[in-house]
């Protein structure tokens, strides 16, 4: 469970200010967002997207939730290829250059 | 009234005027000047008027003219002649007015010049009919573009000026051998009419036969291909040449960052239209830009290097659909870098607004502003819900003509790096800039809105994001392929068949963005920010040639120096302080010296090597 309570902390961290200022609006903005997501990705039943490619992910493009996993996934993966694989390789402290 | 010279002329030869004016007349002339040129765009430069000058021997350059490649189909396939100096004219003069607008409070007397040669002789490019012009402006811009980049005040904006025209001065030397080994096989065809004219250069359309550069061809004109290509590119910020870009222009001032941001760029995104419609080559150019641009400014600390990381991603979308090179693909080339000029320079104004008002530029001091800036925070967000396609911003209607493209064409790569990159435009600039500066973290800063004219130019350029976005119709109308419009229909309903707003469309886009805000959000503990900078190309030439140079290859040469100096230089010098008469008799006299029995025993000695010599012989 302390792991679980350290990811809750690290979650709120970033929004340790708002919530001590404006705790009702950061409430507002996850619980309106949720829904809008909840009601996006429920839209693929009502509409019908357009399919291109046959052949590339097994035609997936077309298909219901495409675009929102697409998005979802495809952000995660440059986040944590651009961190943990560029940004270890090649982040230097931000005076790297001074004094040449 | 009829002009005979190109409309960019009037900001570049008007930029020395503005040193002579003071108070309310520099103001009212930093603006008109700029207005003066857009309104000669559209009223003075009728349809087909066509100024040619006489140059050299039996050579010609065609300075104006609103068809650079002509009108009649090019190469093999019958492509019909891209003409985007009407999108790109006007929006490079819009830029110019509302930038001027912006930087009415900057007291820098020469950034403003500066700026005006810069965005006259990028509208003089899209004018050019030969590529002499065409290459004459360009190096022009770097000019002047160098110029606002030292209007900065940061301790590091001389250097990062200096790596910029350096880097820019090659590219141009490229670009010119490429012209030459190019344009002098042309020049000595007798059948040849009219060599400098820009359609000889056309390389897309003639199926890149000018870029085989197969091993044993004796084609010189494939290298000349090349060398114009890398010329263009070193421009157009393609990593790795393009490492100058977020080096230099995160450097200028709060408002010369707003127009560096323009030109150069979309600049080389207009001659590789013109010139490489079609090279598939691009399109791998273009995505691999339109993902590097976005891990690069996930990483990146500094507000407007995020934004700078943010242009290359993209231009990348627009390189990409020019190597696409349907007549839709260079449609949403044009719209979208007519977009992005607007939308860029807003949440660059946005950005410049905030250093202006707090010195602070980089995310780790910022947050919070959100109580004193709502102007500048609403015209940053707006600009990032512009640059990330939102529906109702022009960022949607004209980004979807290039993923279009990709899809009617099948390049399914292209499609799927494009769409990624899209949802990745959201998360690194849509959401990042604007939490990062205008919330998290509260510093306790409290600046106010900047002054009225630095609102203003924000306003006007909110406004054309959301018009463009609900309105994209007069856009459109001047992209540089016009097919036949059914009734109620608009040019983008017309050539793709379906409408930019069909529920598909909009529900696709949302979906796509809302979930990568979603993947921000819950990713934000990983995405703090951190001092740091990421190490880029220019990494080459900022630490490892001097390094190598420095540990290398100079110590050798020390030693060498020292050979030559100790042994090579000095060594006469004592010889012939041997043997010279020195008359103060210091130093080395020691053969004055000798008593005559000595110098006989020299002499004998000698002689008796001689006669041993010659015995052995």
């Amino acid at each position: 469970m302390s792991e679980n309570k350290s990811l809750v902390e690290k979650m709120r961290e970033p929004w340790a200010d708002l919530l001590e200022q404006h705790p009702q609006g950061v409430k507002r903005f996850w619980y309106g967002g949720g829904l809008v997501l909840v009601l996006l990705a429920a839209a693929d039943l009502f509409v019908h997207h357009h399919h291109h490619f046959d052949h590339v992910l097994g035609g997936y493009d077309g298909k219901p939730s495409f675009f929102w996993v697409y998005g979802f996934v495809t952000c995660v993966l440059m986040v944590v290829v651009s961190k943990k694989v560029v940004g270890l390789l090649l982040s230097r402290k931000d005076t790297h250059y001074d004094g040449d | 009234m009829v002009i005979d010279f190109p409309p960019g002329l009037i900001l570049v030869l008007g930029a020395f005027i503005l040193p002579f004016v003071r108070g309310p007349l520099r103001s009212l002339v930093s603006v008109l000047l700029p207005a003066l040129t857009l309104m000669a765009i559209w009223t003075s430069i009728p349809e087909g008027h066509i100024v040619t000058l006489p140059f050299l021997d039996g050579l010609q350059l065609t300075p104006v003219t609103w068809h650079p490649l002509g009108t009649e189909a090019i190469g093999p396939d019958g492509f019909a002649p891209p003409s985007a100096t009407r999108v790109f004219g006007t929006i490079f003069a819009l830029m110019a007015t509302v930038g001027a607008l912006f930087s009415l409070k900057q007291e820098d007397p020469s950034e403003l010049p500066g700026a005006f040669v810069y965005a006259g002789s990028a509208i003089c490019v899209t004018f050019a009919g030969d590529i002499l012009s065409l290459f004459v402006f360009w190096e022009l811009m770097a000019l002047g573009s160098t110029v606002v980049v030292w209007s900065g005040k940061f301790k590091n904006t001389y250097d990062a000026g200096m790596r910029y025209v350096a880097v820019h001065l090659v590219g141009g030397v490229i670009l010119m051998a490429g012209i030459l080994a190019h344009a002098m096989p042309l020049i000595h065809d007798p059948s040849v009419v009219d060599p400098l004219a820009l359609h000889h250069y056309a390389m897309g359309p003639l199926g890149f036969d000018g870029m085989a550069l197969t091993a044993g061809s004796a084609d010189v004109s494939g290298l000349g291909t090349w060398l114009i290509l890398i010329g263009i590119l070193v421009n157009a910020g393609a990593p790795p040449l393009g490492a100058w870009l977020p080096d230099a222009y995160p450097e200028a001032s709060h408002t010369g960052t707003v127009f560096l941001s323009a030109f150069t760029t979309k600049t080389a995104v207009y001659v590789l239209l013109i010139l490489f419609a079609g090279a598939e080559l691009l399109i791998y150019v273009g995505c691999l830009m339109a993902i590097y641009g976005i891990v690069y400014a996930i990483l990146e600390n500094d507000m407007r290097r995020i934004l700078a990381y943010s242009i290359v991603n993209q231009v990348g979308f627009m390189i990409c659909g020019i190597g696409i090179g349907t007549q839709l693909a260079l449609n949403g080339a044009s719209a979208h870098a007519f977009a992005h000029i607007i939308y860029k320079a807003l949440l660059l104004m946005s950005a410049g607004s905030v250093l202006y008002m707090t010195g602070k530029r980089k995310c780790t001091d910022l947050g919070g502003l959100y109580h004193t800036m709502p102007v500048t925070m609403w015209c940053g967000i707006i600009g990032a819900l512009a640059i990330s396609a939102f529906p109702f911003t022009s960022g949607f209607t004209t980004k979807s003509m290039i993923t279009d493209a990709a899809a009617h064409e099948h390049i399914a790569m292209a499609w799927y790096v494009l769409m990624a990159a899209s949802a990745g435009v959201f998360l690194h600039a849509g959401i990042k800039f604007p939490w990062f500066v205008f919330f998290q973290k509260d510093r306790g800063l409290r600046p106010k809105d900047p002054p009225t004219s630095m609102q203003a130019a924000m306003v006007i350029f909110a406004f054309l994001c959301v018009l463009l976005g609900v309105y994209p119709e007069p856009l459109y109308n001047i992209l540089p392929y016009q097919v036949p419009i059914a009734e109620g229909q608009n040019l983008y309903e017309a050539m793709t068949g379906a409408p930019v707003y069909s529920v598909s469309h909009v529900v696709a886009q949302l979906q796509l963005l809302m979930f990568a805000g979603l993947a921000f959000f819950l990713l934000l503990p990983m995405l703090k920010r951190t001092l740091t900078i990421t190490l880029d190309s220019d990494w080459i030439y900022r630490k490892f040639v001097p390094g190598l140079w420095k540990h290398i290859i100079l110590p050798p040469l020390k030693i060498l120096g020292l050979i030559y100096h100790g042994v090579l230089e000095d060594m006469p010098k004592w010889l012939a302080a041997l043997v010279r008469a020195n008359p103060d008799g210091q130093s080395f006299d020691i053969f004055r010296s000798w008593t005559q029995g000595a110098a006989m025993v020299m002499i004998t000695l000698m002689l008796f090597v001689y006669l041993v010599y010659g015995f052995v012989q």
